[in-house]
């Protein structure tokens, strides 16, 4: 996995899967994703929809595939200590993480479809977590 | 809170309060948040009355606190169902055979307790993922593989104690033959070596499979008869090259000498990795490259015509669909065959294996892939990545909506019956099984179907049965899988595993002399868990108290 500081679009689109970057994220899932949310996690299929935009927030771009994100980032992660995370996938890539999260206590937040995309906005949280209002 | 049937109330706060004590309050869960990750994500009865559910769970880290929950358990004859992560997923996943059970959680008995480079071999706890082995191995420089299952989120050893099965050499895809060596607490709370590792002190543990004396280690296989808190098993070395290659032929009945003569190849170890049949004709992938076909970088071609003759054929033949593969030169069956070894011993082999199959008219051979080892890492996603050793999700999105799967489900039941190596079981199995599935409804076998390699001496299907949001069509589809499986059975075909909600119906195709393997289950299970607290049900094997209840 890469760290970058700063990334265009072309390299951010075509870079490879658990490409980390900072930056460049979005009015759409900022609107939707937890509070709290330390990563977002974001299929490169959806990027083009997002707009460009300073992101404090840590985002890992995936091509569909989670096994380098949870290998690399998510379980060590999971198993230092609970945080949230959102994400904008397909839905095979979030029942995955969704099963893998649960061997690590942390548990499906908030799941919604976004209309006209095969896509679903979600929220993973450690159990306990509050859901939004 | 639900509380197990047959417990009083009073008795189960006793037992939490002691499980409490044994681990900490932190690691037993009793929330209905808590509990409801223990539910089987497939399970084809979700939300009905007769889901298996958990009633509560114990997360134990050592082996002690493992017997100390057992001595609990039969003090207040709870019912508890060990899980090692509990990732099955069509195969029951984490919920309880038998409904209100306490998980017993593995998770934590993550330790990977010796790694032995010289003999090739590591001893586990039930929480080690094959990612963690993965991870250790390659941290760690070690030059051994793993051998995992694809995906490969689950547990080692609860893969090999479920009998599962990966995608390298012969001898390490059968997860369960390629232990060495088990440590089990029994359900009295006394613990168990098996193997060498039944004398003190010895350093041949994971060296020599059975020790003296009756081999043990069976029966606690997909059984209720302990719990297994450490294992050994024999890892790859690191091989110096891949080969994979094809083996084509152009005609239906070719299927028959090309499975025989792949039983030789393969038996005498000149093919000595996972061989995988395919049809270019019928348009049916290879198992290992399901993937590839899936993402788009891998196709059969089928043309306009040839889909016209494929929708005619009867159970994937007509003369005319074999004049036509013949007229264009289509394959009607393709085996891809894998060796692993030193470039000199796999181009030696390669060239052995053309020997033998051209004994078939018309045979053609082809190298698809050809590698110095290791690959390079960034590159390993163009290949299947099990076949080197590596654990992978991408599984995960044949369940991606895509033009080879343009209604995904909510998840599936493998029905995974075992049939005999030969292309003559091949065709019969399509037969009746085909003739079966129409006739319940079932959407399995509706065109012709490829049996995978898994094992060196027989065939297993292993075909999704999809489970779906409406509880009539997960009613109507499980009530056709246990016909399937009668079905299977009255032909000699018998599933090599299953989930709880089938295991019944599987067990009870096991029949020989009135069900004379079932009785000494039950007998063993009288013996060794006499309070019937452990896993209740699994492969049918109920507790005395509970037996007429079940049946």
């Amino acid at each position: 996995m890469a760290g970058i500081a700063t990334v265009d679009r072309r390299v951010f689109v075509s870079g490879c899967a658990g490409l980390l970057v900072a930056g460049a994220l979005p009015a759409l899932a900022a609107a939707t994703d937890h509070p709290e949310a330390e990563w977002l996690v974001v299929d490169r299929r959806f990027l083009s929809l997002l707009p460009r935009q300073p992101l404090a927030r840590r985002t890992l771009a995936i091509d569909g595939d989670v096994t380098a994100l949870w290998r690399d980032t998510l379980q060590p992660l999971w198993r230092e200590r609970g945080a949230v995370i959102a994400g904008i996938t397909r839905e095979p890539a979030l029942f995955c993480l969704e099963h893998l999260a649960q061997g690590l206590r942390h548990h499906l937040l908030r799941r919604e479809a976004l209309a006209g995309t095969d896509a679903v906005r979600w929220t993973l949280a450690p159990v306990g977590t509050r859901g939004l209002a | 809170m639900r509380t197990p049937p047959g417990v009083s109330p009073s008795d189960f706060a006793a037992a939490l309060a002691a499980f409490t004590q044994i681990v900490g309050a932190e690691w037993v869960f009793t929330s209905d948040e808590d509990v409801a990750l223990y539910r089987d994500a497939y399970s084809p009865l979700a939300g009905q009355p007769e889901e298996r559910l958990a009633s509560a769970a114990v997360a134990p880290e050592t082996t002690q606190q493992v017997q100390a929950i057992v001595r609990v358990a039969n003090q207040y004859r709870i019912p508890i169902y060990p899980i090692s992560t509990g990732k099955n997923l069509g195969y029951g996943g984490s919920a309880p055979a038998y409904s209100g059970s306490v998980v017993v959680d593995l998770k934590r008995m993550n330790r990977i307790l010796e790694v032995d480079e010289a003999n090739m071999s590591v001893l586990v706890e039930p929480g080690v993922s094959y990612f963690d082995l993965y991870n250790h191995l390659r941290k760690t420089g070690s030059k051994l593989w793993i051998d995992c299952p694809d995906p490969g989120w689950g547990s080692v050893v609860g893969n090999a104690v479920d009998r599962g099965g990966g995608y390298t050499m012969a001898n390490y895809r059968n997860h369960f033959d390629s232990h060495c060596g088990m440590e089990i607490v029994l359900p009295n709370g006394e613990l168990l070596r098996t193997g060498m590792g039944a004398i003190p002190g010895a350093r041949t543990w994971q060296q020599y499979k059975s020790g003296c004396g009756p081999w043990v280690d069976g029966i606690f296989s997909q059984s209720n008869l302990g719990i297994v808190t450490k294992m050994g098993f024999w890892l790859m070395p690191e091989p110096e090259a891949y080969l994979r290659c094809t083996v084509s032929v152009p005609r239906y009945k070719d299927l028959i000498p090309l499975v025989d003569i792949l039983n030789h190849v393969e038996n005498a170890r000149i093919v000595n990795g996972f061989p995988d049949l395919a049809s270019p004709l019928l348009g049916y992938p290879p198992t290992g490259q399901v993937q590839l076909f899936i993402e788009g970088t891998s196709a059969y071609a089928t043309t306009a015509q040839q889909k016209a003759l494929l929708a005619q054929a009867d159970q994937g033949y007509s003369p005319e669909l074999e004049a036509y593969a013949l007229a264009n030169k289509i394959p009607y069956w393709e085996l891809w065959v894998t060796f692993y070894g030193p470039m000199e011993v796999v181009e030696a082999q390669w060239k052995a294996t053309q020997r033998h199959f051209s004994q078939i008219p018309g045979a053609t051979y082809k190298i698809v892939d050809q590698l110095k080892l290791p690959v390079d890492p960034a590159k390993i996603s163009d290949y299947h990545e099990p076949e080197f050793g590596v654990p992978s999700l991408r599984a995960f999105s044949i369940g991606a909506r895509t033009p080879y799967n343009p209604t995904p489900s909510k998840g599936h039941m493998w029905f995974s019956p075992i049939i005999p190596r030969t292309g003559e079981a091949i065709f019969e199995a399509n037969r009746v099984f085909s003739a079966a599935a129409k006739d319940l409804g079932m959407p399995l076998f509706q065109t012709f179907s490829m049996p995978a390699c898994f094992w060196e001496r027989s065939f297993i299907f292993i075909l999704a049965t999809p489970v779906t949001t409406d509880a009539a069509t997960n009613r109507k589809y499980l009530a056709g899988f246990k016909k399937l499986i009668e079905i299977g059975g009255q032909h000699g075909w018998g599933e090599y595993r299953t989930a709880p909600v089938f295991q019944e119906s599987v067990m009870d195709v096991y029949s020989f002399n009135n069900h004379a393997l079932h009785r000494l289950h039950e007998t063993l299970k009288d013996a060794i868990d006499p309070n019937g607290i452990l896993s209740a049900g699994r492969y049918n094997i109920w507790p005395r108290h509970l037996r007429k209840k079940a049946q």
